[in-house]
C-alpha cells in the first residue's frame, strides 16, 4: 500500500490514479519534515516508525489513510486527523494498531479519529487478536471537541474499550510514548499491559487544563511520569528507556497469551530452569526473620528466562509475572518478604485482583509462592480501603477458572493467606515445604493479643524478665501450632512436599488441573 | 566507582564488611531490620569497599547510600 517514488505532487494531477498517489504521498509525511524533525529532536519516533519497528516486515494494512478531520485547517497538515490505523502482524499472529500520529495537530483527538480508533478496535473484538495502543497526544482537539460535540464522540464503549457482546476478550497492550493525557490515557486504563517510556506521562488530564481548573502547578513528570503511573497509581506495568524496547516489551508479552480468550495459551519448547534446585538452601533463610529476594525462588521453578515481571514496582511485597513451566505459559504470584516483610497492602492486592483477572481471561494457571506474615493492618491501610481490595481479590479468586496452585514457602498467616491461594478460594492444590507456618495470626502478635491481660499482670507482679520468658514460652506453644504437620492431617493440605519437588508437581497439577476439558476459562470466551 | 543503597526505610542490623574488603556480586553487604524482618542487601556488582556510611542500629532512609565500592 506504499506510495511510489514518482507520486506527482498536488496541481500537476492528470488523472484520477495520479490524484491517488498524490493523497497517500502526503499522508505517508505526516506533518512533514519540519514537525518530524522536531518529533525526532524530543528523542520521539513517528508513528510510522514506531508500527514499521514492532511488526514484522510487509505485514501492514492500513485503514483510514486518507482520513481528514471534520474541521478542517488550511494551513495546516491534518493527514490521517492525526491517527495510524491498520493490521499487521506481530511474531506472525494478527494484530490491530492504533499510532497516534504526533506530527499533526499534536496528535490531538477529534470525532474522525476516533472513528479510526473505533473501528480496529472493534475489528480486533469481532475477529478475535491482540489490539495494541501505541499512544503520545495531548487530549482532545478544540475546536473539534467543543460544546454540544464533545457528547456527541464516536467512541462506543462496548467495542472501543471492550470485545462486543458476545465476542471472546482480546489481549489489549498500550504503549505510552509521550504525553498520554486524556484518551490516550483511557488507552493505558484498559490495558492488560502498559509499558511507558521514561519520558512519557500518563493522566487524565495534562498539566496545563489542571492549571487553569484547580490552580495546581505541576509538570508531566511529576503528575504522571513513571515514579507516579508504575509505583504510586499502578497505570503502567513496565518503564523502559528506549522506545525499541517498549516495541520487545509488546512482543515478549504477548507471547505468552493467546489471540483471544476464546483459545488456549500458546505452549512452546521446555526449557530448564536457569537456578538449580541444589541452590533452595541457600535461597530460603533458615531464620524466620530472614528476607530474601523471592525472584530467586521462582528461577528455580520456572523455564529459565522465562519470567516476565508484570507490574514490578507498584505493590512491591507481591510479585506477579508471567512465566512458562514446562513450556505451558502460567501467571505467577510470589510474596516478596524483601519488602513490608511480604505483608500484603492496597496496592499488592489491587495489582493480584487485575493480574488474576489477565490470567482467568487468557487461560493462564495461576501458580501461587506464600511466604506472607498477613494482610497489612494499621490505620494507612484501613484508610486506604485494604477491607475492599481483599474482597475484592477473595472473591475474584474463588470464581476463577483457571488451574490454581498454592505452594507454602514458608510463612502463611491470616487473609495474605487466602488471599495468595488458600483453602478458601478453591486451590486445585495447596501444598506446603516442611518449613511452613501456618495460622490465623503470627504467633509475636498472637500470644500479645490473646494474653494481654495476663501479661500485664504478670509484668506488675514478676517484672520485666518473667514476662519476657512467658511470651517466649507462649510463642513456642503458638509455634508448635502453626506447623504444617497438623494441617496435613486434616488434608487442609494436600501434601507436604520436598521443596526440590516443587517444579515437577506443579507442572503435572496443571495437566490434572485442565483436566480433559479444553484449556480455555469461560471467563473471557 | 559504584554505591550500594537501601532500598527501604529501616534500621541497620549488620554491617558484613569494612573498608578494603573485596566484593563480589550477590555477597550480603548488609542486613537490614524493617518490619521486624531482616533483609539483605546483596551487592550488584565486585569491588573493593571505600568507604562504609552506616553502622548496626543506625536508622536508615530507602535511597540511602550505604556503601561504596571502586
Amino acid at each position: 500500500m506504499s506510495a511510489t517514488d514518482q507520486a506527482p505532487v498536488a496541481g500537476e494531477v492528470t488523472t484520477a490514479l495520479e490524484d491517488l498517489r498524490a493523497r497517500r504521498a502526503a499522508a505517508l509525511l505526516g506533518g512533514g519534515p519540519e514537525r518530524i524533525e522536531r518529533i525526532h529532536a524530543s528523542g520521539r519516533l513517528t508513528a510510522r516508525e514506531r508500527i514499521e519497528r514492532l511488526i514484522d516486515p510487509g505485514t501492514w494494512s492500513e485503514l483510514g489513510m486518507l482520513a481528514e478531520p471534520e474541521i478542517r485547517r488550511p494551513d495546516l497538515p491534518t493527514t490521517g486527523d492525526a491517527i495510524v490505523t491498520g493490521l499487521a502482524k506481530v511474531d506472525g499472529r494478527m494484530v490491530a494498531i492504533l499510532a497516534i500520529d504526533a506530527t499533526v495537530m499534536a496528535g490531538t483527538t477529534a470525532p474522525v479519529n476516533m472513528r479510526k480508533q473505533n473501528r480496529v478496535a472493534e475489528w480486533a473484538g469481532r475477529r478475535g487478536f491482540p489490539l495494541i495502543c501505541l499512544s503520545d497526544n495531548d487530549g482532545g482537539r478544540v475546536p473539534d471537541l467543543l460544546g454540544w460535540r464533545f457528547s456527541g464522540v464516536p467512541f462506543d464503549f462496548t467495542s472501543f474499550l471492550q470485545s462486543p457482546d458476545g465476542c471472546p476478550a482480546i489481549p489489549r497492550v498500550t504503549a505510552a510514548l509521550g504525553p498520554s493525557y486524556g484518551d490516550a490515557a483511557l488507552h493505558a486504563a484498559m490495558g492488560d499491559f502498559v509499558v511507558m517510556h521514561e519520558d512519557a506521562a500518563i493522566a487524565l488530564s495534562g498539566p496545563p487544563v489542571i492549571r487553569a481548573a484547580i490552580g495546581e502547578d505541576i509538570d508531566g513528570a511529576e503528575l504522571g511520569g513513571p515514579k507516579v503511573a508504575a509505583e504510586t497509581n499502578g497505570a503502567a506495568h513496565a518503564v523502559v528507556e528506549t522506545e525499541d524496547e517498549a516495541f520487545a516489551r509488546i512482543r515478549r508479552f504477548l507471547s505468552y497469551l493467546p489471540s483471544s480468550a476464546a483459545e488456549p495459551a500458546p505452549v512452546v519448547d521446555p526449557v530448564a530452569p536457569s537456578r538449580s534446585t541444589d541452590t533452595l538452601d541457600q535461597v530460603i533463610p533458615k531464620s524466620r526473620r530472614r528476607g530474601y529476594d523471592m525472584h530467586k525462588l521462582i528461577e528455580i521453578v520456572v523455564d529459565g528466562g522465562s519470567y516476565f515481571p508484570w507490574g514490578e514496582q507498584y505493590g512491591k511485597s507481591l510479585l506477579c509475572g508471567l512465566a512458562r513451566i514446562e513450556g505451558h505459559a502460567v501467571g505467577v504470584i510470589a510474596s516478596q518478604p524483601m519488602h513490608l516483610a511480604g505483608a500484603l497492602d492496597v496496592p499488592a492486592l489491587r495489582k493480584e485482583a487485575q493480574f488474576v483477572e489477565l490470567c482467568d481471561r487468557f487461560n493462564l494457571p495461576l501458580v501461587f509462592l506464600q511466604d506472607v506474615p498477613g494482610l497489612m493492618i494499621g490505620t494507612h491501610a484501613e484508610r486506604a480501603g485494604i477491607l475492599q481490595a481483599y474482597d475484592n481479590v477473595v472473591s475474584r479468586l474463588a470464581r476463577t477458572k483457571v488451574p490454581k496452585i498454592a505452594v507454602i514457602v514458608r510463612k502463611a498467616f491470616g487473609g495474605g493467606h487466602i488471599a495468595l491461594g488458600g483453602r478458601p478460594v478453591k486451590p486445585d492444590l495447596l501444598v506446603a515445604w516442611p518449613s511452613a507456618e501456618m495460622g490465623f495470626m503470627e504467633p509475636a502478635t498472637g500470644v500479645r493479643t490473646v494474653h494481654r491481660r495476663r501479661l500485664e499482670a504478670l509484668l506488675e507482679s514478676g517484672g520485666q524478665e518473667a514476662h519476657d520468658e512467658r511470651i517466649l514460652e507462649l510463642e513456642a506453644e503458638w509455634g508448635a501450632e502453626s506447623q504444617p504437620w497438623e494441617a496435613a492431617a486434616n488434608i487442609i493440605l494436600d501434601d507436604i512436599i520436598e521443596p526440590t519437588d516443587t517444579r515437577l508437581l506443579i507442572a503435572t497439577t496443571i495437566d490434572f488441573a485442565w483436566g480433559t476439558r479444553e484449556r480455555v476459562s469461560p471467563t473471557g470466551a | 566507582m559504584s554505591e550500594i543503597s537501601a532500598h527501604i526505610t529501616g534500621t541497620m542490623f549488620e554491617v558484613n564488611v569494612a573498608v578494603g574488603d573485596a566484593v563480589a556480586i550477590g555477597d550480603e553487604v548488609v542486613v537490614l531490620e524493617s518490619m521486624k524482618m531482616e533483609l539483605p542487601v546483596e551487592s550488584e556488582v565486585a569491588g573493593t569497599v571505600t568507604e562504609v556510611l552506616c553502622a548496626p542500629g543506625d536508622p536508615v532512609e530507602a535511597g540511602q547510600v550505604l556503601v561504596r565500592l571502586a
